[in-house]
C-alpha cells in the first residue's frame, strides 16, 4: 500500500474516475479525421481518446519518485514496479467500459479495448525509458499521429499495431504481447531509467 | 531579448511553443488557400483557428507554470517577482506576447493572400481581435489549471480538456459560443459578426480569463493553502454563469447584410447577378447560363435571373430566380450548372406545384422528367458534373430526337415547363 501511496495511486483512480464520468457523458461524440480526399476518415470516439489520455497521463503519474532509493530496492520494489503496468490499464480499460455502457450495442467499440491497451503499454514504456512528463504527450501524439495515418495512408495504416472503427480486429496477441513487454521492462527498470530519471531532475 | 523573455528558463521554453503555435497555425491555414479569398471567413480564421491552437497553447502555458512550481521554479517565482510586477500576471503576458507573434507569423500567409485577391471588403478588426483574446484565454485557463494541480504530468490532459471546452459549440449547444472563442460558424461573403455579440465575448473572455490568472497566483503559497480553493472555485464560478448566461439567452451573432452590394450582367435575356466579393466568378457564371440558354434554344420562361446567394438579402428568394450557391469545394461551372439547368427544367414549378395543389403523383413525375431535361440541357452546354455518370443518349425516347426538334418543342411549350406541365409525348 505504501508503495501505491507513493506512486500517485490516488491521483491516478481519481483520473481515470473523472476520464471515465466524461466518457460517459459524451460518448456519443466522434472526432471525425478527414484529410484526405479519397479516403475514408478515421474516426477517433470520444472514449478512445479519453481513455488513451487517461492511460497515457497514468502511466506518467505512476513514475518512480525516489529513483534513487527505488534502484536500491530488492525483488519486491521489481514485483510492485510490474504490477502498476497492468492496473493501470485496466483503469484505461475502465473508462472504455464506462463509455461503451452509455453507447447503443451496434456501436463500433469492439476493436477499442485492444488499442488502449496497446497505447497505454507504450505510455508505460515512453515513462520508463523517457521519463514521465514526456510520456503522456507522446503517447496521445503518437496515438493522433496513427490515426491520421489510418485516414491518409491506410495501406501504411493496416500495418500499425492499432485498428480503426469497422476495421479488421487486432489480433489479441499483440496487446498481450505490448502489455508483457512494458511489464517486463518495468520490472527490470524498477520502473524508471536512471537516464530517464537524470533527464527529468531539476 | 528572447533570452530576457523567456528568463529564467531556457530560450528553448519560448522558442519550441512558438515553433509549434507557428507550424499548427501554418498548417491549418493551408485548406483555406484552396477556396474564393473572402475577408469575413478569413479575418474570422483568426478565432477558428484556435480550436487547435488553443488546446496547445494551455497545454504550453500549463506546462510552464507547473515546471515553475517545481524546486527550480522557486527561484524563478522570485525573479519574476522582481519585475515589479506580480509573477502570475508577469508570467500570463510573457507567454501569451510569445504565442501572439507565433499566432501572428503564422496567420500572415493567408491575411496576405486575401489582402492580394479578395475583390470586396476588409478585414474584420473586431473578429481577429477576438482571435487575440481568446489567445490569452487559453493561456488563462492553462496557468490556472497549473496553480491548482502543478503537475506538468497532466500537460495532456489539459490540452484535451481544453480541445473539448472549444468543441461545446459544435458538439453540445451552439449558445456557448457566445463565451467560447471558437465559432464553428463559417462565414459567407455577405455576413459579419454583430458588434453586441463581439462585445460580450470580448466582456465574457476577459472576465473569465482574469479571474483564472488572478486564481493561479494562489498556488504559489503553499504555506496558505486555504486562500487557493477559494479564488479557484470562484474562477470555476464565473466560466459556469458566463455559460449559463449564454445557454439562457442566445444572442444572434452572425448577421447577413440587409442590402447586399451587387453586379449584374444580362446575358440572353437572363440578369445574372454575384456579390462583389465574387467577382472572378462571374466570367465562369455568365459563361454557363449563357451555355444553357443557347442550349435550351431560348430565354426561359422559369428563369428570369441568376443571383449569387451572398447578393441577395436574407429571406425568400423573388420567383424566377435561381439561387446558387457558390460552394468551397466545386467549381462554379459545376454549382451554377446544376442548379440552372434544374431550375430552367422547372424543378422549382414542380415543387410548386406539390405545395399548392398537393397533387403528388403528377408532380413527382414531373420531377423525374424536369431531372431528365436537365441532364439533356448540361450534356448540350457540355456540363458534366464530377457526382454523375457520363452521359449516354437514350436510343429511344423523347431525347433519342435530334437536339432541333427537341428546341422547337420546348419553344412551344415554354410555359408548360415552367409550370411542370410535361405532356404525354415526352414520356
Amino acid at each position: 500500500m505504501r508503495y501505491l501511496a507513493a506512486h500517485g495511486a490516488r491521483a491516478v483512480v481519481l483520473l481515470c474516475l473523472g476520464s471515465a464520468v466524461f466518457a460517459a457523458l459524451g460518448a456519443r461524440i466522434a472526432i471525425p479525421v478527414d484529410l484526405a480526399t479519397f479516403q475514408p476518415p478515421r474516426d477517433i470516439p470520444l472514449i478512445e481518446l479519453l481513455a488513451t489520455a487517461c492511460g497515457g497521463v497514468a502511466a506518467g503519474l505512476t513514475a518512480p519518485r525516489m529513483v534513487e532509493w527505488e534502484k536500491l530496492g530488492t525483488r519486491r520494489v521489481a514485483w510492485w514496479a510490474a504490477l502498476v503496468v497492468p492496473a493501470v490499464a485496466a483503469l484505461a480499460l475502465l473508462v472504455v467500459a464506462a463509455g461503451v455502457a452509455v453507447v447503443a450495442a451496434d456501436a463500433p467499440w469492439h476493436y477499442m479495448p485492444a488499442n488502449v491497451v496497446v497505447l497505454t503499454s507504450a505510455g508505460v514504456l515512453a515513462r520508463v525509458l523517457l521519463g514521465p512528463v514526456t510520456a503522456p504527450v507522446l503517447t496521445v501524439v503518437v496515438f493522433l499521429a496513427c490515426c491520421v495515418v489510418q485516414n491518409t495512408v491506410p495501406d501504411v495504416g493496416a500495418w500499425l499495431p492499432l485498428s480503426r472503427p469497422n476495421g479488421a480486429p487486432l489480433p489479441i496477441a499483440v496487446p498481450l504481447v505490448a502489455l508483457a513487454v512494458a511489464t517486463a521492462t518495468a520490472a527490470r527498470t524498477r520502473g524508471m531509467t536512471t537516464w530517464a530519471h537524470a533527464l527529468g531532475r531539476d | 531579448m528572447i533570452r530576457r523573455i523567456a528568463w529564467p528558463l531556457a530560450p528553448v521554453t519560448a522558442l519550441l511553443p512558438a515553433g509549434l503555435v507557428l507550424a499548427v497555425t501554418a498548417g491549418m491555414s493551408v485548406e483555406h488557400f484552396g477556396r474564393r479569398p473572402e475577408w469575413p471567413a478569413t479575418s474570422a480564421l483568426a478565432h477558428e483557428h484556435l480550436a487547435l491552437v488553443g488546446p496547445l497553447v494551455a497545454a504550453i502555458a500549463f506546462h510552464r507554470w507547473a515546471t515553475l512550481a517545481r524546486p527550480l521554479g522557486l527561484f524563478a517565482a522570485a525573479r519574476l517577482g522582481g519585475t515589479g510586477k506580480p509573477e502570475h500576471w508577469a508570467n500570463f503576458t510573457r507567454v501569451w506576447a510569445v504565442c501572439a507573434v507565433a499566432y501572428t507569423v503564422g496567420l500572415l500567409p493567408i491575411f496576405a493572400r486575401t489582402a492580394a485577391d479578395a475583390t470586396y471588403g476588409g478585414p474584420a478588426a473586431g473578429s481577429i481581435l477576438l482571435g487575440y483574446l481568446g489567445l490569452a484565454f487559453a493561456v488563462a485557463i492553462g496557468q490556472f489549471l497549473a496553480a491548482v494541480a502543478p503537475l506538468p504530468v497532466l500537460t495532456v490532459l489539459v490540452a484535451v480538456l481544453v480541445f473539448l471546452l472549444f468543441q461545446l459549440p459544435q458538439v453540445v449547444l451552439d449558445a456557448f459560443g457566445a463565451v467560447l472563442p471558437v465559432q464553428w460558424h463559417p462565414l459567407a461573403a455577405n455576413e459579419h459578426e454583430t458588434a453586441t455579440a463581439l462585445l460580450f465575448r470580448a466582456f465574457a473572455l476577459i472576465a473569465i480569463g482574469g479571474a483564472m490568472v488572478l486564481a493561479s497566483r494562489l498556488g504559489r503559497s503553499p504555506d496558505r493553502p486555504a486562500r487557493t480553493a477559494l479564488p479557484a472555485l470562484g474562477a470555476v464560478a464565473v466560466l459556469a454563469v458566463f455559460l449559463v448566461v449564454a445557454a439562457v439567452n442566445p444572442a444572434t451573432r452572425v448577421t447577413a447584410a440587409a442590402d447586399p452590394p451587387r453586379r449584374c450582367q444580362p446575358v440572353e435575356g437572363v440578369e445574372v447577378c454575384v456579390h462583389p466579393a465574387h467577382d472572378a466568378d462571374l466570367p465562369d457564371l455568365t459563361a454557363t447560363v449563357a451555355a444553357l440558354v443557347r442550349a435550351y434554344g431560348r430565354t426561359p420562361a422559369a428563369v428570369a435571373g441568376v443571383h449569387d446567394a451572398a447578393s441577395l438579402p436574407p429571406g425568400e428568394v423573388p420567383a424566377g430566380r435561381v439561387v446558387v450557391r457558390l460552394l468551397l469545394d466545386q467549381t462554379t461551372r459545376d454549382t451554377a450548372g446544376e442548379d440552372v439547368s434544374t431550375a430552367m427544367a422547372g424543378f422549382a414549378g414542380c415543387l410548386r406545384g406539390i405545395r399548392v395543389t398537393g397533387d403528388r403523383a403528377t408532380y413527382e413525375a414531373g420531377i423525374a422528367r424536369a431531372g431528365e431535361l436537365a441532364r439533356w440541357l448540361r450534356h448540350q452546354a457540355g456540363i458534366t458534373l464530377p457526382s454523375e455518370a457520363p452521359y449516354q443518349p437514350p436510343t429511344t425516347g423523347f431525347f433519342a430526337k435530334p437536339p432541333d426538334e427537341i428546341r422547337a418543342w420546348l419553344a412551344a411549350n415554354d410555359d408548360n415547363v415552367a409550370q411542370c406541365r410535361y405532356g404525354a409525348e415526352f414520356a
